[in-house]
């Protein structure tokens, strides 16, 4: 019993954290990479002075928020311009990635931009949203969506020489099985066992039914395909030296200061022309902490692009560029959204007025201006995007908005109530701990959350600020439950795969109690940090994978994001906005294509792909 | 504490003849003319050049606007002055990095809080630190160094040993790696972290002065004729060493000022939303490209404090040197 | 002066070993289990795991027998592992001690360099009104802190003027001196404002001291001009104070070049352990503290020795 729940638990966990605590990011973001990724932007909820009257400030605020573009990303859309061979790039990252081994260390963002030049996977992502060939040629799967076969593309090398076929799936199995990232993933994507069919078939065994399974190949974790050969001899020195199978191959690392990639001269992929990738002779990668240098670095030509998941950082860039900068603005924000949970399991959070009193006193345009994100950031209303495939407007209106009267009431009906759950006497404060990372925007964030909640005057808020390790393990808790001690703690939601990713592991049974409960024995997740579960809606979540009509699915996550609407057990500030920028001669981040000639998904999170990029003469 | 030791001038007994000829005063090294009763204090303080007037002015200055920003929170912010936790944007009144206006004299920070109430409120912090290590230091330094300075043997070989390892750490190191690790933000802990840092230095200092003074004549005619040594520390001793360690505390207090503000400047202070000066110049850096103004304020601030700090502390201890010199 | 020698040794050696204890022992205090730290949060649960990797690290041995291995590793050179990079501390420091050095190097030539001329000619000018101005020039140098400083000069030399970068360093064996230096220079000064300040001072007070000896006076009688006074036989007596007081910024700089380098995002030894201390890295943060908690002492302990060498009055004995 105790192995099933392992089994169950490990995968949901690595997703869930690492999407949830990281940076805007895509699946393989694991939570103990650096410190600087997060740039949350709370929820703002409109306050009014304490007087009666209704001050001009609340409309101006008002203004900002609706007033944001509806889709600010930049469009993807196919290169036009003929491809040239030859030049080298620099780009500034946010942070330094502290390890390349895609099953071993975790990698957000900046990382990944590192990672995805030497190591290809199995997937890719297409425009549309839909997961297309890369490495993996073809795939289907048998009635119950528990057998998955891939097809695999043929005469792949590694940089090391080696052939890349079925067999080096099955040996990458062993090692992911027990990966620090990818166990978890696997264990999410139920896979029991990886079989070579013939030298480049193979079969993906799971557990237990997933329709879309593919998707967790698209991440590094899981997909990611590395040399496990080279991993097995030297473990440690892989993670300075990953061997892939990607457009280029590790140069030079030189930690906190520069990291060089060279072109793989025996890359497995040509341009539709016919001509091999990649195009650039190098990349180097510059980890620059620092924002306003970053974006220095860019104006004044010593870095040719940058990477920013910050919104000052973009107001700062788009400002350049309308006073005459020749640069490209790539901008994403996808359905990583900043916010925040409660704690559901313990007092006063596991009342629904606390919960969505508190939610409707947050001003989330309020804060997203404080972190002078207006225009840039969107609100958030629930996991996606309003350009992702699964947004729903129903949902959009169902979230509670910013009504500060309202949360007040809320709040107020709580206090004031003899059975209160936190069992402090009738008119008592509520005491509300909020804690968040010690990240700069998230500081300034939650300075202003307080504000609001104690501006209603029944809400004693106290801040504080733990490291990223510690604030994740304050969400974590203990064995056996996981219930974790925390109150209003900051963390961050959803990504651009496929919501049963992450829906299906954040949502389970936060307790074996509570599993046993309703007949789930041994289902549980230790990674349901809001400790809320719902036993409708995780029936949804189980019937989503079940089956592969987007109509059905959509109705179901539909009805998910309903639930999370009705219940708040998060909330939300603000969509994560991230931008690629770079000199307006480098073409090919947007609009690479996948094998098949289909469009690619571009720059998610602000994740470059290195193979078609090319600087124009 | 001094990162920099006997660079900050404080005589060290253990450099065979003293690095101390510059700044602890030899009556060459000051301009004005020496030799001066120096009966009350309110006749020293007319004898102060124009500046460290100024400079005992701005500290006097900063103590009551201090003390006032706590009269005011235990008030309930009753006195006038405005609230540093209001976010104007929110509710209206200011906005963001707001030049002066009549309503924010100093302007608005990130957040449209009042600027010069965040500078008040962030004296305090700067104060309780400077206070506790001053107290410290003169305290249980100054009475250890004395004791050691004049009972010598092999307490003092154990004590100076033991100062010898806690200044061995860079101070800032050390306060980082115990901040982090223990997560302290309480004003009162890191404030005692601080003074517990600084004595080893104050235990040089009394000790090196105990041990000129105790060679002096009043105090061995005092030994001769057989009075308690207890008596001879308190009475004779004590109170002769005291003037240079507090000449010496006035410095250290810049210092221990500026590590404070770094500190914080990191983010490893008190908890926000407390103000201080250090998390103000943070906050200000976001938007440094458009103006340097919510930097300016408390970067002023705080080196206007350490500037007269300083000054302070040199003119005392020109008048010490000189007191000591003519005896 | 042997005596002495051994004496100085013997402590040295004592107040290092304290050093390593204090910094074990605070480490050893860090509330929470390490094994944690060293998983990531989605193996917290399997309780397995965590003993085995326990037992690998013998992390249920008792204190003193830690606190043991711990020295001997390092006495070999050997700080141990990070448990959240899985980099090994002592290749860390490695990395990082060049920049570091450097920069407290190029703070100490810059305050040691600039104070020469400035303390000279200000005991020169005793009382005169250049002596006043640099006299307020030091106080106030001595007293902005050096992260204050080094805004400002970003803010006046990068974003105003454009001088200079303000982020980043270039490594000599990359790109050069000149490269070099430009990515050094700024924070090299911010750092070097108040140690120049306090030479300074020191510089004039010797002086003025020395210019009032009888010798001097007979060189003067002599009809030597006061220059060829001040750079001949003035100058000299008063180096034994510098030097000195340059070797122990320079040890103090070491420890101090902390908030500079995560300032201007230098990879030095200090922003390692600002993001050790933000990631809570125990191993790094202990390792780099003994690191530089060692090169601290042996640094004034080398000054101390230099000074008994030196000094005419006990070279004479």
């Amino acid at each position: 019993m105790k192995k099933s729940w392992l089994k169950l638990i490990a995968p949901l966990f690595a997703i869930a954290l690492i999407g949830a605590a990281c940076g805007g990011s895509d699946s393989d973001s694991e939570s103990s990479s650096s410190s600087d990724t997060e740039s949350s932007t709370e929820t703002e909820t409109e306050t009014e002075t304490e007087t009666t009257e209704a001050p001009e400030a609340e409309d101006d605020v008002l203004e900002a928020g609706t007033e944001a573009e509806g889709d600010v990303d930049t469009e993807v859309e196919a290169v036009v311009e003929e491809s040239s061979y030859g030049g080298d790039i620099i780009i500034g990252l946010e942070a330094e990635a502290t390890g390349l081994r895609s099953w071993e260390d975790g990698c957000s963002s900046p990382c990944l931009v590192m990672m995805k030049a030497m190591i290809d996977t199995m997937v890719e992502r297409r425009a549309d949203g839909t997961y297309g060939p890369w490495l993996a040629k073809s795939w289907s799967s048998n009635e119950g969506y528990t057998e998955w076969t891939f097809e695999l593309q043929e005469g792949v090398l590694f940089h090391n020489g080696y052939s890349f076929n079925a067999k080096t799936l099955v040996d990458m199995f062993e090692l992911q099985k027990v990966g620090a990232i990818s166990a978890g993933i696997v264990s999410a994507a139920k896979v029991a066992e990886v079989v070579a069919v013939d030298n480049y078939t193979v079969k993906y065994v799971l557990s237990g039914a997933h329709s879309a399974f593919p998707s967790f190949l698209y991440g590094v974790g899981l997909g990611g395909v590395f040399e496990p050969n080279a991993a097995n001899e030297d473990f440690d020195g892989f993670s300075m030296n990953p061997i892939g199978t990607g457009p280029f191959m590790m140069d030079k690392r030189d930690l906190d200061n520069e990291t060089i990639v060279v072109r793989n001269p025996n890359y497995w992929m040509s341009d539709g022309d016919g001509n091999q990738l990649p195009y650039l002779d190098s990349v180097a990668f510059r980890p620059i902490p620092d924002e306003g240098t970053r974006l220095d670095s860019l104006l004044s030509g010593t870095t040719n692009m940058m990477q920013t998941l910050r919104q000052g950082t973009i107001r700062d860039a788009r400002a350049a560029k309308e006073d005459g900068a020749d640069i490209t603005l790539l901008e994403f924000q996808g359905n990583n959204v900043g916010g925040g949970m409660f704690n559901n399991s313990i007092a006063p959070y596991d009342d629904v007025r606390v919960r969505k009193g508190l939610t409707q006193m947050n001003n989330q345009d309020a804060v997203i201006e404080a972190l002078g994100g207006t225009g840039i950031s969107l609100p958030g209303s629930q996991w996606f995007s309003p350009d992702s495939p699964w947004y729903s407007e129903k949902a959009a209106a169902a979230w509670p908005n910013f009504d500060f009267d309202a949360g007040k009431a809320l709040l107020a009906e709580y206090v004031n109530d003899p059975d209160r759950s936190d069992g402090r006497a009738v008119g008592d404060k509520i005491e509300v701990e909020l804690s968040c990372p010690p990240d700069p925007t998230l500081i300034l964030a939650m300075q202003v959350i307080e504000q609001l909640w104690s501006a209603s005057g029944m809400v004693d808020v106290n801040l504080t600020n733990y490291d990223q390790q510690t604030h994740i393990n304050y969400a974590l808790g203990a064995p056996p439950d996981f219930n974790g001690s925390h109150g209003a703690h900051c963390w961050r939601w959803s990504s651009n795969d496929d919501p049963s990713t992450f829906l299906n592991t954040q949502f389970a049974p936060p307790t074996l109690g509570i599993a046993a409960a309703y007949g789930l024995d041994g289902i549980f997740s230790p990674i349901n940090f809001p400790n809320y579960f719902d036993i409708e809606m995780f029936g949804w979540l189980v019937g989503a994978i079940s089956t592969d009509a987007f109509e059905e699915r959509y109705a179901l996550y539909e009805m998910v994001m309903l639930r999370l609407a009705r219940d708040v057990p998060v909330w939300y500030s603000g969509h994560t906005a991230t931008l690629l920028a770079a000199e307006s001669n480098i073409l090919g981040v947007n609009g690479w294509l996948l094998p098949d000639g289909s469009l690619g998904a571009g720059f998610p999170s602000a994740v470059a792909r290195w193979g078609q990029v090319f600087i124009q003469n | 504490m001094s990162e920099s030791k006997d660079i900050t001038g404080s005589p060290d007994a253990n450099r065979p003849l003293g690095v101390d000829r510059g700044l602890h005063g030899t009556p060459h090294s000051n301009p004005t003319p020496a030799a001066s009763n120096g009966n009350g204090r309110l006749s020293a303080v007319k004898e102060m050049p124009f500046l460290v007037k100024c400079a005992l002015f701005w500290l006097i200055f900063i103590v009551f606007a201090a003390i006032y920003t706590r009269l005011d929170r235990l008030f309930g912010q009753a006195l006038p002055l405005q609230d540093p936790f209001y976010q104007g944007f929110l509710f209206g009144g200011a906005s963001p990095v707001e030049g002066p206006s009549l309503d924010h004299v100093l302007g608005t920070d990130i957040l449209s809080r009042d600027n010069l109430s965040r500078l008040l409120h962030g004296a305090w912090v700067s104060l309780i630190v400077a206070i506790t290590v001053i107290s410290f230091g003169i305290v249980f330094g100054g009475l250890l160094g004395a004791f050691v300075g004049y009972a010598r043997g092999r307490w003092e070989t154990l004590v100076m040993a033991i100062m010898d390892v806690v200044l061995a750490f860079p101070p800032l190191v050390l306060l980082l790696a115990l901040v982090a690790i223990y997560k302290v933000r309480s004003l009162p802990v890191i404030a005692l972290v601080f003074g517990v840092l600084s004595v080893p230095t104050y235990v040089r200092i009394a000790r090196a002065n105990t041990l000129g003074v105790a060679s002096r004549e009043f105090v061995q005619a005092a030994e001769a004729i057989g009075t308690k040594r207890v008596w001879i520390l308190f009475r004779e001793i004590i109170p002769n060493i005291l003037p240079s360690l507090f000449a010496y505390a006035l410095i250290n207090a810049g210092f221990v000022i500026v590590i404070e503000g770094t500190l914080s400047y990191l983010g490893l202070s008190v908890q926000v939303p407390e103000p201080t000066w250090g998390n103000m110049i943070n906050e200000g850096r976001r938007d440094i490209r458009r103006t340097i103004l919510p930097i300016f304020w408390p970067a002023s601030f705080l080196t206007l404090t350490v500037v007269s700090l300083n000054m302070l502390g040199d003119w005392f201890q020109q008048r010490v040197a000189i007191r000591s010199s003519s005896l | 002066m042997g005596k002495i020698l051994a004496a100085r040794l013997a402590r040295l050696v004592a107040t290092l070993f304290a050093v390593s204890l204090l910094t074990f022992l605070l480490v050893e205090q860090l509330p929470g289990d390490p094994v944690t730290a060293l998983l990531p949060p989605e193996a917290l649960h399997d309780l397995e795991t965590m003993e085995r990797i326990r037992t690998e690290l013998k992390l249920d041995d008792p204190a003193l027998v830690r606190y043991g291995r711990w020295v001997t590793d390092a006495l070999q050179g050997d700080l141990g592992k990070s448990y959240i990079t899985d980099q090994r501390v002592a290749d860390a420091i490695r990395d990082r001690i060049p920049i570091t050095i450097e920069l407290a190097l190029l703070a100490t030539v810059i305050a040691a360099v600039l104070a020469v001329p400035i303390g000279a000619f200000s005991a020169y000018r005793e009382g005169g009104r250049f002596d006043r101005v640099l006299s307020g020039f030091t106080t106030a140098a001595l007293s902005i802190p050096a992260f204050v400083a080094a805004i400002f000069f970003i803010w006046l030399f990068t974003l105003k003027f454009n001088w200079l970068p303000s982020t980043g360093w270039n490594r000599i064996t990359d790109k050069g001196l000149l490269a070099n230096l430009k990515t050094a220079v700024l924070p090299a000064s911010a750092l070097a404002l108040a140690p120049l300040a306090i030479n300074a001072r020191l510089i004039r007070a010797d002086m003025i001291g020395t210019l009032k000896e009888d010798y001097i006076l007979s060189a003067r009688a002599k009809g030597l001009r006061s220059r060829y006074i001040l750079m001949r036989h003035a100058l000299r007596p008063s180096s034994l104070t510098a030097i000195t007081i340059f070797g122990l910024q320079f040890g103090a700089l070491i420890g101090g070049t902390v908030v500079i380098e995560t300032i201007f995002a230098l990879p030095g030894l200090g922003t390692r352990l600002i993001s050790g201390i933000y990631q809570r890295d125990v191993m790094m943060i202990q390792g780099i503290t003994l690191f530089v908690a060692t090169v601290y002492v042996v640094v004034n302990l080398f000054v101390d020795l230099l000074y008994l060498l030196l000094d005419p009055r006990i070279r004479r004995q």
